[in-house]
């Protein structure tokens, strides 16, 4: 029996099982706007996360029953079914699971000594070798995903069918399309606000760094030229949620110390703005997430400095 | 005192903090809230157990202290006669009742890892007293020091650290600060102590505080114990003794020395120092109360209250005599588990050998461990979870602490202040990967000492 009290889990399986969970909300709304597409492609990718974990563990020399029940395999395959664009062949999903679990997992030193984001690792490999699977996006305000057959879908996925040529969304970054105007595009983003505060409620993530991401992405956006509703507004855009409550918490590659992880917050907001703004890409979060990962140990040690034991006279 | 420290404008402000202390509770950071499991062995009186015929072992050792042995196999001793003899550094040891010496040699001990010498000897049952001599009270700390050696007289709280040596290295004192926290789970012995015999609580500590010349002496008890405030608070009625209860929030370990010291009188202890550093002095409750019953009735320490909890029919508080076998225990718990824990489930330790005897420390038996106690898991990978850094009273790093003990890096620990450890487990216990922190930490510490 535990002796904890609390409704936070008292192991890594219950921690992950937990961040699982939180995370179906999300994705129901979202195969609720574009389809069965949804569901195949977290199928696919969560088939793949176990089979390469599996062989990590393998080559590693780690048992291997251990290793898959601490669940991390399955979070990180639920977060890349939803990071990766829809309609990316299964091939480029492989890739980004290779590349998040193989490479900077286990070959960063395994579970929790990994210095970058594995979901984001993958999403940014694929973002940067295949561009033009990125866009043109399914447009949230007429998802044409939705009017697919499964039949469709399959063939789409393996590549085996003519890639289609929708005439939704241009490359250009959704702040500069006018796409803030119109009423909330996406419905997944309630789903994860609401999954992350329940898991900030039961002390699973830190709700510092969403809350600083948020904060700063918004401030930046207005002195952009931007109005607080479109700057709010903003912030449903994309996988802004998705990253805020699940990718930037991730404990592993996130700060020590509450300060720290304030200035880790509030570099994945500025960076994210700014690759919005003036960036290439429409969303820019992975390596917003990417770029603050590789600077928590210098924000460790500037937020170890800040902080007094209780002990020391102030 | 008082008036001294009303003469000097500098003296005036302290006068004026150290009151302003005394009324309010401070705040520390970190701690667990625990389920306390208090429920299942409080409520019922205090208990006397019997002393049947059957043979004792009563330690000669207790922790570092150590007593030589002043009685021959063959010898008859009474209850309270000395049977180990201390000096200024060890304890003295009396017979817990009356009978014969059997012999003398080791014999496992529920609280410590190796056996320790001890004085078998064979109880006649009579439990017939030795004429309890009526010395002088001590009238100077030092006489105190002294008597409390002679008496036996071990901290009971937990680590059994001779009350006579923490009296004996008081300086100027204060704060005499009583610890009535019990914040480890499933214990309730000190609760019904101080429900029960608060009158010879606030007996001793004013008895002390007058020795000692502390201007406030001030009783911290974890909330979940309303009535063992409330009969400490009539108990101070009744003496009419300027003693202040305070009530301490429940959260592990709220009985700590430097968060107690903290929560009551605001004092920072830091790490290295001791109470008499900062101008404070801490007993245990059940210490003081052995103190009161020394100098008052003349009693060494020969039995104390053991909590006797967790799968058994009659649960609750037994007073037991010392070096009584703690299979005598089960009858009394109507315990049929062989699984037992000592201690609480924080700072104790499983029961490896069951034919081992009560000692001084030895504060809780809680029957069927695996039912009650988290199971052991083994250590996963840690997920930088920081929770252990939240939980830490000790404001320490325990998740880099743990990789730098690991790979032996002493210039690292030392650096990031291992030493402040205290050794109370809320990082092991809150570590969702299991890792073993504060069994590492023990022994970096012990590394680092070398």
């Amino acid at each position: 029996m535990s002796l904890v009290n609390g409704l936070r889990p008292g192991s890594v399986r219950g921690v992950m099982a937990a961040i699982s969970l939180a995370l179906i909300p999300g994705t129901l709304l979202h195969a609720l706007q574009f389809g069965a597409i949804v569901w195949l492609q977290t199928g696919w990718c969560l088939l793949l996360a176990l089979v390469i974990e599996a062989l990590c563990l393998r080559l590693r020399g780690r048992p291997i029953t251990a290793g898959l029940g601490d669940l991390s395999w399955l979070v990180c395959g639920l977060l890349l079914a939803r990071a990766l664009p829809l309609l990316v062949p299964v091939w480029m999903m492989a890739l980004a699971v290779l590349t998040a679990l193989g490479l900077a997992k286990h070959a960063g030193g395994g579970l929790g000594r990994n210095r970058l984001n594995p979901a984001m690792a993958g999403l940014a490999v694929v973002a940067i070798c295949f561009y033009q699977f990125l866009y043109p996006a399914p447009d949230p305000l007429a998802p044409w995903t939705a009017a697919l057959t499964l039949e469709e879908l399959l063939l789409l996925e393996w590549q085996l069918a003519p890639r289609l040529e929708a005439d939704a969304l241009s490359g250009a970054t959704p702040l500069k399309t006018g796409l803030l105007d119109s009423a909330a595009p996406y419905l997944s983003w309630c789903g994860y606000l609401a999954g992350g505060l329940l898991l900030a409620l039961i002390g699973v993530i830190r709700i510092e760094i969403p809350l600083a991401m948020m904060a700063s992405s918004v401030s930046l956006c207005m002195l952009s030229g931007h109005t607080l509703t479109e700057s709010l507004h903003s912030l449903s855009l994309g996988g802004y949620m998705l990253t805020a409550f699940f990718i930037a918490t991730d404990p592993v590659t996130s700060p020590d110390n509450r300060s720290a992880r304030i200035l880790f917050g509030i570099t994945v907001g500025v960076v994210t703005e700014l690759i919005r703004e003036f960036g290439l890409y429409a969303d820019g979060l992975c390596f917003a997430v990417l770029t603050a990962n590789l600077l928590v140990p210098n924000l460790n040690r500037v937020g170890a400095r800040l902080h007094r034991p209780w002990y020391q006279a102030a | 005192m008082l008036n001294q420290s009303l003469t000097n404008p500098s003296g005036f402000l302290q006068f004026f903090f150290d009151s302003l202390s005394a009324l309010v509770v401070r705040r520390w950071r970190g701690g667990v809230k625990l389920r306390d499991h208090k429920q299942l062995s409080s409520g019922k009186a205090i208990r006397r157990c019997p002393t049947p015929a059957i043979p004792l072992a009563i330690p000669l050792e207790q922790g570092r202290s150590r007593a030589l042995p002043c009685v021959k196999p063959g010898e008859r001793v009474l209850k309270g006669q000395v049977i180990g003899i201390g000096d200024g550094r060890n304890l003295w040891v009396h017979a817990s009742t009356s009978g014969i010496v059997q012999s003398i040699g080791p014999a496992a001990v529920a609280d410590r890892n190796t056996p320790a010498e001890s004085v078998f000897i064979a109880a006649d049952g009579k439990d017939e007293w030795i004429e309890r001599q009526s010395l002088a009270a001590p009238r100077t700390v030092t006489e105190l020091a002294r008597y409390a050696m002679r008496m036996g007289l071990a901290g009971l709280g937990g680590a059994g650290f001779p009350t006579g040596l923490k009296l004996a290295g008081a300086e100027r004192t204060d704060f005499l600060l009583i610890n009535g926290a019990e914040c480890e789970p499933f214990l309730t012995c000190d609760d019904a102590l101080m429900r029960e015999r608060a009158d010879t609580i606030i007996q001793a500590a004013d008895f002390l505080a007058a020795l000692l010349g502390a201007g406030r002496t001030l009783i911290g008890v974890e909330g979940n114990k309303p009535e063992a405030i409330a009969a400490l608070k009539s108990a101070i009625a009744r003496a009419g003794s300027d003693v202040r209860v305070k009530r301490i929030p429940e959260r592990y370990p709220a009985g700590g020395q430097p968060m107690l010291v903290r929560a009551l009188c605001g004092r920072r202890l830091r790490p290295g120092q001791l109470p008499g550093n900062v101008g404070v002095q801490v007993l245990n409750v059940a210490s003081l109360h052995a103190l009161g019953r020394a100098v008052f009735a003349g009693e060494p320490l020969i039995s104390r209250i053991v909590t006797l909890t967790g799968s058994c029919s009659h649960p609750g508080n037994v007073e037991v005599p010392i070096g009584l076998p703690v299979t005598q225990l089960a009858g009394i718990a109507g315990a049929v588990s062989q699984d037992i824990h000592v201690g609480g489930p924080m700072m104790g330790r499983a029961l490896d050998a069951p034919e081992a005897v009560v000692s001084k420390t030895t504060s809780c038996l809680i029957y069927g461990a695996a039912t009650w106690l988290p199971r052991p898991e083994p250590a996963g990978d840690c997920i930088r979870c920081n929770r252990c850094v939240d939980v830490c009273p000790m404001a320490l790093q325990p998740m880099s602490l743990y990789t730098a003990a690991r790979e032996k890096q002493m210039k690292t620990l030392k650096m990031m202040n291992l030493d402040a450890c205290i050794e109370c487990g809320a990082c092991s216990l809150s570590c969702p990967a299991r890792l073993p922190l504060r069994d590492s930490f023990r022994e970096s510490k012990r590394e680092l000492r070398q």
